[in-house]
Order: C-alpha cells, then structure tokens, then sequence
C-alpha cells in the first residue's frame, strides 16, 4: 500500500486491484496477439542505459507501452539474443522505481543477470549459437 | 545426455510449467462472468479497507473460512445467487453497482 501511495498516488487498494485487473487482461491480449517473428521488438525495451548499449545480450523488459491513464505497472523480463528472438525470464507487478527496491523484482533483476551471464559464459551471442548450445 | 543449456533451464525454471496460452483462452472464454467475479473481489477488497478488516475478520463476518474468502478475492469464483445475497445481507452491501 505504501508503494501504491508514494509512487502512483494510490489511495484506494480497490482501485490498485481493478486497475490491475484491466492492466492484465490488456497485456495478455497484446502477447497473444503480436506476430512474433516480425514484431517483438517492439514489445521489448532496454532494462536501463547499459542495455541500450549493449551490443549484444541486452536485458530487455515489455508492458503495455500504449496505456491509458497512467503507465503500466505488470512487467515481462527476457534476454534479447537478436532482433525478435528472446529467452523470457519471468515477470513482475513493479510499484517502484528501481527492480532492487523490493525482493520480487530483485529477484527477476537476479534471474536476467545470471540467465545473460550464462549465455556469455558459454559463448552464445545470437539466436544459431543458443541452438548450437541446446544441441550439444 | 542433456546439453549444458538444457540442464540451466531446467535448474531455473519456475515449478510450475507455463500455461498461458491455456488459461488465456479459458479466461476468455469465461470474461462474462469472471467480469461479475472480478466486481465482487473489488467490492469486498474496498469493503475491508474501509472496515480495517483482514481476511480472517471478513472470514468470521461471512461465516465462512478464509481460504473460501481467498476464493472470493480471486476474482475467479463463480457464485450462485444465493450466496451473493448471503454476502449482501451479512455485510450490509450491494456486491454490484446499479444498472
């Protein structure tokens, strides 16, 4: 509740609750519906200025970029291995700024970072060398 | 003998296997009345705040057990219309806005 109040002026756990209900059901329609060969980029950003960076291996979070009112607050987490191809890592409800702030969304902070360590670990740079690794 | 890629995945992936695609489509299916469902989880999620009630309190109020109130605040419960009333009437509320 603390969250809600100080980061998105929420007073009401009633309206945090429907809001996010709405939220939902809009997110589930746009990953059902994205073509996923051809546009899943742009259903997925950089995590931060390092990822936008990155040459390769970006951490990469999506949401529903167009919604009304105010910003989305579900989150999906993936690495991105080339363009349209990524490992998604799991997701999150984030009521803070920053991932490490609360021990949900530090936990899916952990899971992008070792997923990305172990793919350089193992010399997988783009979409033929993770099947090239899958297939050893 | 599985890759090394395999065995990571398989080390750090959720407990539960993902069925989106198949939930999606059941919630789909049933959006008419998961939308009811999903008013009346608000409505006592607001009634609780206002009340300063916990699970537990709306529990004793309802005569019912907590995990049933779990149920209820899912927002995925299909009641019948006697026990929407019943809640009507021990709480002193209308689980649904006027038409």
């Amino acid at each position: 509740m603390e969250d809600l109040k100080s980061f998105f002026h929420i007073e009401r756990l009633d309206e945090a609750v429907n809001d996010t209900f709405e939220d939902a059901e809009a997110l589930q329609e746009l990953v059902l519906e994205v073509p996923y060969t051809e546009h899943l980029d742009e259903l997925f950003k950089p995590l931060d200025i390092t990822d936008t960076r990155a040459r390769e291996l970006s951490r990469e979070k999506a949401r529903n970029w167009n919604r009304d009112r105010h910003a989305s607050r579900l989150r999906i987490y993936g690495i991105r291995l080339e363009p349209n191809v990524y490992i998604v890592t799991g997701g999150a409800i984030k009521l803070t700024r920053t991932m490490p702030e609360r021990e949900h969304t530090a936990l899916e902070l952990q899971k992008l970072n070792r997923c990305k360590a172990f793919l350089k670990a193992n010399g997988v740079f783009d979409q033929d060398s993770f099947v090239e690794l899958t297939n050893e | 003998m599985a890759s090394k890629a395999i065995k990571f995945l398989e080390e750090h992936q959720s407990e539960a296997p993902s069925r989106f695609a198949e939930e999606a489509a059941w919630r789909k299916e049933n959006a008419g009345w998961l939308r009811w469902s999903r008013q009346l989880a608000v409505t006592l999620i607001g009634y609780m705040q206002d009340n300063g009630l916990k699970r537990a309190d709306l529990a004793a109020r309802l005569g019912v057990s907590p995990q049933y109130v779990s149920k209820l605040l899912s927002g995925t419960e299909n009641l019948s219309f006697k026990n929407l009333a019943n809640i009507e009437d021990k709480l002193g509320i209308s689980c649904f806005a006027p038409a």
